[in-house]
């Protein structure tokens, strides 16, 4: 049963907001829900500078600049401390544990954050010598519960490239560091 | 009375004599028949090297699979098998099995040993639980034997991923007797959430093992073990109290200098060193007739320097012990407060060679911080401090005199700051070699070292300390070394000089242990699962084969029946695995760019495979 995402708000905001020039960097946002309440992520496009994702296939591929929201880059930075150990870098999957920006096509934001806040045991359908922890007592990771799923959608939904540190907005109040 | 008598001047003996290694040791005696492979390293120098020469530079290319085991387990092989007699013994990752392999009789297994039972390891944790807390992958590194002194007539020593080290009946797989060293289950600040990865070490009457953990705010320490009833006999803490780490502040030196009293409280903020990390994970080595063990300690703990100011001695430090008090002859610290998580905790490689022209009973060690040193095993002297990849940057070099690493503001993430990206910095944290460990040939004199060429930015923040949870505090993005595609390379060095004599690029990291034989040949396995061998003089290549799957096992060889045989487990995984699976960067071919997408997984997959071959 696949859930629809809805990704009408990122549109609107873009459809309605020229790029900016790579040394203009727009304004925060404060961290975003979708439709159902869902969290999501937020990016604003500029003309050239850091590249957000890219575009196309083959010869038609092409770099989109830009920037992503604060939280979303907090989601970055969480999972890059605490999950591409095992899950490899950029959600990309590794040897062992599965590549979370796939794992999107399965898991809702429900699912999703309850097998981080309980984790999976063999004895629970995990594969044979496999296990994925709960963090639901770690701090570092149950602050940023919400944001890991917002990284993870954007890499889910192509708007994020892989490689290093994303370009991003500052942060605003809401996002507390 | 007359036996009490005895039994007192018995024991002033052993008191007075702690030194002396008795005549009948018989990993001693047996490192020095090329039939046997009798420890992990080899022999106690750490040379990975083999006086056999039935297969040799001329005949290599004929090699042929002589036969293969499959272990039954996934994920990442490291190590690989003991020789003993007509046994073979080969271990797994977790669970941790271990099997005794018949070689007078096709291999066939004459007894299987599994340390967990119903899910649950010998410490009370769950399997689940100890893999939970494993940083990289399952990885365990092999099993050691001894013989006598107080191991009967042979006893497999087993460090268990959840920190348990058992003692088996290597003729039959019966426990002996186990002890759990560490705790991996939760609550504990400083102890929980260690784990087992590395080797037993015996020497003499004792085992020892070192700890996992750093990521987790582990304290580690070294411990050895009587082998026959498991009771303690000493630890040696990586940081902390002068009576926790054995050092007697007027006597330890570094750099030739006593350390003084207090030498590691002083160089943490408050109470930092109770969770200050320093894993020893890596491969040792003794010196017999120094009486001195060695092995380097790993990163303190989190990754983000900016919290924890000072020197964090004494992590990322070589350490000289006498095996059978603990107390430190000398330290080196290589990386003061490091920034990078460049663990010291690689093999010591125990060689007398020529140093800058003088005959010396060195060490030789190759860091993950980039730099090869060798020091004088003796004295702790500083000979030699090199890069042993050109493309090293965080330093400039090592001040002879002080022996501190000269760090460039531009790679130090401290000095970047909290929060801060710092870029371009090589190598990765992986460093320019992980434990894979390298080889030794006495005959043509030179080391062979397989290597990553691996860069990296990095961006270090502020977390929490928990007990039993991820204790990390940076992010970090790896991609090739600038100015080409090569994530590795196989090298020779030249341990006196400092100097590499010749470079094999490869397109993943080698993440295998090297051996060198008398017959001219070097072997080393790569990620894609490509088994080598190449010339020991020119590193021509001579022989490939292509495995079930990526190696990062290490090289062994032994005869059987006037027979000499080579072997390596294959079984991708470990740091590599994580890292590698989906390669490094964005596949940005299609722009005409660099092509440095290289994801292993389009080469090879798991499974962990013993593979033999002979001629
Ligand atoms: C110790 C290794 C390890 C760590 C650390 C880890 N995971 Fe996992 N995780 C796993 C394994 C292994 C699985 C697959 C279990 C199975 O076989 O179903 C998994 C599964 C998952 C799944 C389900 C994926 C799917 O396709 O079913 C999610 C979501 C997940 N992990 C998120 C995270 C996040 C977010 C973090 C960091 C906060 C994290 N994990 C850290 C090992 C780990």
């Amino acid at each position: 049963m696949l859930k629809k995402w809805m990704y009408t708000l990122v549109l609107t905001v873009l459809g309605a907001s020229l790029a900016y020039a790579a040394d203009n960097r727009p304004p925060g946002v404060p961290a975003q829900y979708d439709d159902d309440d869902n969290p999501t992520y937020y990016y604003a496009l500029g003309d050239s500078g850091n590249v957000l994702y890219y575009e196309g296939e083959g010869e038609n591929r092409k770099p989109v600049y830009g920037w992503m929201d604060f939280a979303t880059y907090r989601g970055w930075r969480t999972y890059h401390a605490e999950c591409h150990v095992c899950h490899g870098p950029d959600a990309a999957g590794s040897t062992f544990a599965p590549a979370l920006k796939d794992s999107l096509d399965y898991l809702d934001w429900e699912k999703f954050s309850d097998l981080i806040v309980n984790g999976k045991t063999e004895a629970q359908g995990a594969q044979v010598g496999n296990a994925m922890p709960a963090f639901g007592n770690n701090p570092n990771v149950m602050r940023d519960l919400e944001n890991l799923y917002r990284y993870v959608r954007m890499r889910h939904e192509g708007k994020l490239r892989r490689g290093p540190r994303p370009p991003k907005l500052a942060k605003v109040e809401e996002v507390d560091e | 009375m007359k036996s009490i008598v005895k039994l007192v001047l018995v024991c002033v003996a052993c008191v007075a004599l702690p030194g002396v290694v008795q005549a009948n040791d018989w990993l001693l005696k047996n490192q020095n028949d090329p039939k046997q492979w009798v420890m992990p390293t080899g022999n106690y120098s750490a040379h990975r090297y083999s006086r056999l020469n039935q297969i040799n530079r001329g005949n290599v290319g004929r090699l042929k699979m002589a036969w293969n085991f499959s272990t039954g387990v996934l994920r990442g092989h490291e190590g690989g098998p003991l020789v003993i007699g007509s046994t073979l013994y080969i271990h797994t990752p977790i669970p941790n099995k271990v099997f005794a392999l018949d070689l007078d009789n096709d291999a066939r297994i004459i007894w299987e040993y599994n340390p967990v039972k119903g899910g649950v390891y010998p410490s009370g944790d769950t399997m689940d639980r100890v893999i939970s807390v494993m940083c990289c992958d399952n990885v365990n590194r092999g099993v050691a034997y001894a013989e006598g002194q107080g191991a009967g007539d042979g006893t497999i020593f087993l460090h268990a991923a959840d920190t348990t080290l058992i003692a088996l009946d290597a003729k039959t797989g019966r426990e002996k007797w186990k002890v759990t060293n560490m705790d991996p289950g939760t609550g504990n600040r400083g102890v929980s959430a260690s784990t087992g990865t590395g080797v037993p070490f015996v020497v003499k009457d004792k085992v020892g093992i070192g700890c996992s953990g750093a990521e987790f705010g582990v304290r580690c320490n070294w411990t050895m073990y009587n082998m026959k009833d498991g009771s303690r006999a000493w630890r040696a803490y990586s940081m902390g109290p002068d009576d926790d780490m054995l050092v007697d502040p007027r006597r330890t030196t570094h750099m030739l200098k006593p350390i003084g009293r207090d030498s590691s409280l002083d160089s943490w903020k408050g109470d930092q060193w109770e969770t200050g990390g320093g894993s020893i994970w890596g491969w040792y080595a003794w010196d017999p007739k120094a009486d001195l063990i060695y092995y380097g300690t790993g990163n303190p703990s989190t990754w983000n320097p900016v919290v924890r100011p000072g020197d964090n001695r004494w992590s990322m430090t070589i350490m000289a012990r006498n095996p059978d008090t603990g107390v430190a002859k000398w330290f080196y610290q290589m990386t003061p407060f490091d920034e990078w998580d460049y663990d010291g905790v690689n093999e010591m490689i125990l060689a007398d060679i020529k140093v800058k022209g003088k005959k010396r009973r060195a060490l030789v060690h190759f860091d993950r911080n980039g730099f090869a040193y060798t020091m004088d095993r003796i004295t702790g002297e500083l000979l030699v401090a090199e890069k042993y990849d050109p493309v090293v940057n965080w330093a400039t070099h090592v001040d002879m005199k002080t022996g501190r690493p000269q760090v460039v503001d531009r790679y130090s993430t401290a000095h970047q700051g909290e929060d801060v990206n710092t870029t371009g910095i090589c190598p990765a944290a992986l460093g320019t070699k992980d434990q894979q460990p390298a080889a030794y040939s006495p005959k043509s004199n030179i080391f062979y070292v397989p290597t990553n060429h691996v860069c990296m930015d990095y961006e270090p923040f502020r977390v929490d300390y928990v007990a039993g949870n991820a204790y990390v505090g940076a992010t970090l993005s790896m991609y090739p070394a600038p100015g080409g595609t090569n994530l590795g390379n196989f090298i020779a060095w030249d341990a006196g000089e400092g100097k590499i004599l010749w470079s094999i690029p490869e397109p993943f990291s080698v993440w295998s242990g090297a051996l060198a034989t008398a017959g001219d040949v070097v072997f080393y396995g790569t990620l894609e699962g490509y088994a080598k061998a190449i010339d020991a003089k020119s590193g021509k290549n001579l022989y490939t084969f292509k495995t079930a799957s990526g190696i990062i096992g290490n090289f062994h060889t032994w005869m059987h029946e006037g027979k000499q045989y080579v072997s390596v487990l294959s079984g991708v995984g470990g740091w590599a695995g994580i890292g590698l699976a989906a390669g490094l960067t964005e596949d940005t071919a299609g722009l005409g760019a660099v092509g440095a997408y290289k994801a292993l997984h389009n080469y090879t997959k798991l499974g962990g495979v013993l593979n033999v071959w002979s001629l």
